[in-house]
């Protein structure tokens, strides 16, 4: 039995109800395998555009299993449409923290929040401009209209 | 024998070599280091993307050997980029 660190990238228009994920889970469980983390980290911006993709959505997986039965779990990735990349690396023992791409992915992901509220205040302030142009505009109109039926 | 040690050019290397000398993982006594901390692993790539030699950054040979394995590793799952000019 030896450990290992399955780190794969799908893509999240493709897969969007994770079902790479679950299936792997399956599979290392018909192979009698245990797995000691298993990691949905969530949609993350690539470093660099995959097949003219620019998000793709992680997951991280440490199991312990024979490794004659590991042909299974890799054959999953070799023959499916949504996988954009895929890693398998030994590992000396069981890792069961959470990882450090998962903490600073949601860390990323909270401080992206708060820039949200930025963007709307620019927005608001954007429309309240064009109604002011608009009613300037109307009150311009009704004046002209005015003076035409005045003359 | 002392002005010879005393010349420009050998002050200036040092002072650039000294500056930053110390290796982190050693001071820190890492296991291995690890491919998914992006965080980390962006201080040891220049902005153009490329790994910074050991001479710089004063890490050891046998971290510096596993930095380039976490970065390339890294660089393969699209976590780190492998250049400055990618079309994004």
């Amino acid at each position: 039995m030896n450990h290992y660190e399955i780190v794969f990238v799908v893509d999240p228009q493709l897969d969007t109800e994770s079902k790479l994920f679950n299936k792997c889970l399956d599979t290392v469980k018909s192979i009698d395998g245990l797995t000691h983390r298993s990691e949905d980290i969530g949609i993350r911006k690539l470093a660099y555009p995959i097949n003219d993709k620019n998000t793709g959505h992680y997951f991280l997986l440490n199991i312990e299993c024979d490794p004659k039965k590991l042909k299974d779990v890799e054959a999953l990735f070799k023959f499916d449409e949504s996988i954009m990349r895929s890693s398998l690396v030994k590992k000396k023992r069981a890792e069961t923290e959470p990882s450090s791409l998962l903490t600073q992915t949601v860390s990323q992901l909270k401080s992206d929040v708060p820039s949200e509220p930025i963007v709307d205040v620019k927005k608001n302030i954007e429309e309240e401009k064009k109604s002011e142009e608009k009613i300037i505009e109307k009150s311009k109109k009704e004046a002209v209209e005015s003076d035409s039926e005045s003359s | 024998m002392r002005r010879k040690n005393e010349k420009r050019g050998s002050q200036n290397k040092e002072t650039l070599i000294n500056s930053k000398r110390t290796c982190q993982f050693t001071a820190a006594n890492v296991e291995e280091i690890d491919y998914k901390d992006i965080e980390l692993l962006t201080k040891f790539i220049n902005e153009m993307g490329k790994i910074s030699p050991a001479r710089m950054t004063g890490t050891s040979a046998k971290y510096q050997r596993q930095l380039t394995k976490a970065i390339k590793r890294a660089r393969q799952l699209a976590l780190l980029p492998y250049t400055d000019s990618h079309r994004i």
